[in-house]
């Protein structure tokens, strides 16, 4: 490898067949004059521009199509095959190595005379001071394993984001998994139900490692509010945001509401009585009323507090490492939205006043429950409180550029269209340029890793499998079906209708 | 020394054995010059050469004076449909750098031939020599012409082993030459030019000379020119007028002269055909080639293609120098451009400065 030239942060490196690096590995450059050395990492292999390249490959084209042969007596050819697969190998600084320690800043311009390019070994940029609560997540291209800390991910706000099948949700069971392991609380806000069986194995066998470690709550099965056990500003949030309740009708439901309570009558059925001979502009009485039947309809509320859930309980539970798995599969749009409102409401006033460790929060697809408004309350109040979330989605473009701006992991799988590329760049961590070249490359079940978790390395990892149940796996129709396959040759030579 | 032979590279697949003696296309003694020449590299520096080829240096123009008061009417040509071989022969090469006390220079040669509408070919090379002074008298090259330039010579050598190859290789074809049916010269000597048309009848061939350029001029025009209005396939005979310029020794003409367009509004060029080939007249060997070979711009496919496979790339002179860089330790040096490193920015006519 030679250094052919330099632009900004960018290198570009001549490579020779027996040297070629992929995009994702990271390159040293160690310069021996000065002491120094740079770390690049590469992102994209073009071919090298040879001069007289273009008559060449004219003239192979010409000759492909004759027979012929080469008499070589110097075997000089084998010289012309390695240049025309010379390659030019465009790389990012990615940082400094001082006294043998990665730095993921810094950079100097290393001399074309004096300097050695080595491919790196990851081992040597991660966690030089030792990793206190490994969570594996794969294997790096070339060297193996790939663990990161959980404690990278502890205080963070993390996304998983990647086309549709690439492994997104895959991941997040491997994070939710490790951190189980290692101790932390989580909440899954599950919206195809296929973290209700986290704990069982591929063929639904139950993994002694996470017994009774997984809590599935099913809404209007396990998982029933009582309004007097909620509070009134869960509630409130829950009219205001989800049901969509007038400002002026909110002040009324809130009289509503204390009058309840003086009488001890705090249950939907109460509420409703009272508000029903309640003296107040007929729209108001109607707005009202018409929220408490939604809520009396959703089947998540009861008014018998032993059928309710306990939620701080249900926190307590996981508190020494759970997972808290809400299943909003097979809910309505609007029930999707008030269960969310009413748990992060609840779960906001638990952490303010401490009664709750800090949790994990991981929201698959939230763009389909979670309010405009939210968005920022979670990566900003709500992170200084406890909650630390992870985003999964599949279309970057639901998630606020300013949630890409503050992020600090992010694990960026396959993606091709322009626009989500576009949406994803936006990550404040690493460079445009390189997340749309290296993530557009990338094979499925192969992330990249961004941010803390890979100390600021970005770092391509090929997704560990997992034997878990793969609730989320998605059904088929012609699957469960026989079939005999055709040759596509037999169909093309077939008349037609025939089949 | 064992060298690393050709029957170690080359697939033996049909082509190959269409040719009577594949593996001895370049000699043995060609290939030996060529090894002992690089051995003189060793740690010497070289400046790139171009990829321009190196042309034999222009020679003054041959003015034939003739009474050729009236216009010579031209012999129309009809494609002849019997059906032949028809093979093209073209060798090119080229200087790849300069050294502290030499040249070096890559020869390749290529045959192609037509057969049953199929182009195929056998490309011989590349052929490397590091070039110094001595080298003529290293190499024992001097027989009797001491003076002649020893890259004309190999080149020659190089060229006629070619030839001679496809001469011996094919029956009852017609063999295309880049160049003249003219030898004698002191890099071109008549002996080998005899040989190879012996050995060509011999195989029934028909051998035919194709020149890109001429240097005759006859009553002041160039002989290209005097077809230069026929829009069909035709020729002159020009040999009566040309030949008394040639006495018999040293140089001779070898092969009948004519100007010829080998196709409807192509150009002109100066053909030679071999005055004792097994097809005796020009008529029906130009006949049988245009009937048997493509003719874009009046110019025979095979030898086009013999030239375009020939034909060093600069790419190929950089793998050259890398090969020799790293067999025989070759280093680069940085051109000095004395001009440049006198006057700077003024040093050269009208460059920009940058």
């Amino acid at each position: 490898m030679k250094i052919l030239q330099k632009e900004g942060d960018e290198y570009h490196l001549l490579t020779f067949p027996c040297e070629e690096p992929n995009p994702g590995d990271y390159l040293i450059i160690e310069d021996n004059r000065v002491k120094k050395s740079l770390i690049l990492q590469v992102l994209e292999v073009k071919y090298a521009n040879i001069p007289g390249i273009l008559e060449e490959i004219l003239r192979d084209g010409l000759s492909n199509r004759l027979e012929g042969d080469e008499l070589d007596p110097l075997n000089v050819n084998s010289q012309l095959l390695i240049l025309k697969d010379t390659k030019l190998t465009i790389c990012k600084v990615r940082g400094v190595m001082e006294g043998g320690k990665p730095r993921p800043f810094g950079s100097f311009v290393p001399s074309r005379n004096y300097s050695e390019i080595n491919p790196l070994a990851v081992e040597r940029l991660l966690y030089e001071g030792g990793v206190n609560r490994p969570i594996e997540i794969g294997e790096t291209l070339k060297e193996g394993k790939m663990f990161i800390d959980a404690e990278s991910l502890d205080g963070r706000l993390n996304i998983i984001t990647g086309r549709k099948g690439t492994g997104k949700s895959h991941l997040s069971k491997i994070l939710i998994l490790g951190l189980i392991e290692h101790g932390a609380p989580c909440l899954v806000l599950d919206i195809n139900g296929e973290y209700v069986n986290l704990s069982a194995t591929r063929i639904g066998e139950p993994q002694r490692r996470y017994m009774n470690k997984v809590v599935p709550l099913t809404p209007g099965r396990n998982l029933k509010f009582n309004v007097e056990n909620i509070g009134l500003p869960p509630i409130l949030n829950m009219l205001i945001y989800a049901l969509d309740l007038p400002w002026n009708s909110t002040r009324a439901f809130i009289r509503v509401w204390r009058e309840s309570a003086r009488n001890g009558k705090l249950t939907l059925e109460g509420l409703n009585e009272i508000m029903a001979r309640w003296k107040c502009h007929e729209s108001i009485r109607e707005a009202i009323q018409s929220r408490i039947y939604t809520m009396m309809d959703s089947g998540i509320f009861t008014d018998d507090p032993s059928d309710a859930v306990d939620i701080p309980g249900l926190f307590r539970s996981i508190r020494d490492g759970g997972a808290m798995v809400i299943n909003l599969k097979d809910q309505s749009a609007v029930t999707r939205r008030m269960l969310v409102e009413l748990l992060l409401g609840k779960l906001k006033e638990l952490l303010s006043r401490e009664a709750i460790s800090p949790m994990f929060l991981f929201a698959e697809e939230a763009h389909l429950y979670l309010r405009d408004t939210y968005w920022d309350d979670i990566v900003t109040r709500m992170r200084h409180l406890g909650l630390f979330t992870t985003f999964i989605t599949n279309q970057p473009s639901s998630i606020q550029e300013t949630i890409y701006r503050q992020v600090d992991n992010i694990f960026l799988f396959n993606f091709l269209n322009d626009r989500d590329l576009e949406a994803i760049s936006k990550v404040a961590k690493i460079d445009a340029e390189s997340v749309k070249l290296i993530v557009k490359e990338l094979p499925p079940r192969h992330c990249l890793i961004i941010g803390d978790a890979v100390q600021n390395f970005p770092l391509i990892v090929k997704v560990r499998s997992l034997d878990v149940d793969a609730m989320g796996e998605t059904r088929y129709f012609f699957k469960t079906r026989k079939s005999n396959a055709i040759p596509y040759q037999k169909l093309l030579t077939s008349s037609p209708h025939q089949h | 020394m064992n060298i690393h032979r050709t029957q170690e590279i080359i697939s033996r697949r049909e082509i190959s054995s269409l040719l009577l003696q594949p593996e001895g296309i370049i000699p043995d003694s060609l290939i030996d010059l060529s090894i002992k020449s690089l051995r003189s590299i060793n740690g010497v520096k070289v400046r790139r050469g171009s990829i321009e080829p190196e042309e034999t240096p222009p020679q003054g123009m041959l003015r034939i004076h003739t009474r050729m008061g009236r216009r010579v009417n031209p012999t129309i040509l009809k494609p002849i449909g019997e059906s032949k071989c028809i093979v093209g022969v073209d060798v090119s090469n080229v200087k790849t750098g300069e050294t502290e006390n030499g040249a070096i220079y890559a020869f390749r040669g290529s045959i192609v031939w037509k057969e049953d509408k199929e182009y195929k070919f056998i490309r011989c090379g590349p052929l490397i020599f590091h070039l110094q002074e001595n080298s003529i008298v290293e190499f024992n090259l001097q027989g009797g012409h001491g003076s002649t330039p020893i890259l004309s010579k190999l080149r020659n050598m190089f060229e006629r082993s070619l030839q001679l190859n496809a001469a011996r290789s094919f029956r009852d074809a017609i063999i295309l030459l880049d160049g003249s049916l003219t030898a004698g010269t002191p890099d071109n000597p008549t002996r080998l030019l005899l040989e190879l048309l012996e050995t060509s009848r011999e195989n029934a061939n028909t051998i035919i000379a194709i020149s890109k350029s001429t240097k005759l001029i006859v009553n002041g025009v160039n002989i290209a020119s005097l077809i230069k209005d026929e829009r069909k396939p035709c020729f002159i005979s020009v040999d009566h007028y040309v030949k008394p310029l040639f006495p018999e020794h040293p140089v001779q003409l070898m092969g009948e002269v004519l100007v010829a367009k080998l196709a409807e509004g192509g150009l002109p060029f100066r053909i030679d055909v071999d005055r004792s080939a097994p097809i005796p007249d020009p008529e029906t060997s130009l006949g049988i080639l245009i009937g048997n070979e493509l003719l874009g711009d009046g110019y025979p496919e095979t030898l086009r293609l013999a030239h375009i496979l020939s034909r060093f790339t600069e790419s190929e002179i950089i793998a050259i120098n890398s090969f020799l860089t790293g067999k025989y330790g070759l280093k680069t040096a940085l051109r000095f451009d004395l001009r440049k490193a006198l006057f700077g920015p003024f040093g050269s006519g009208g460059e920009l400065i940058k």
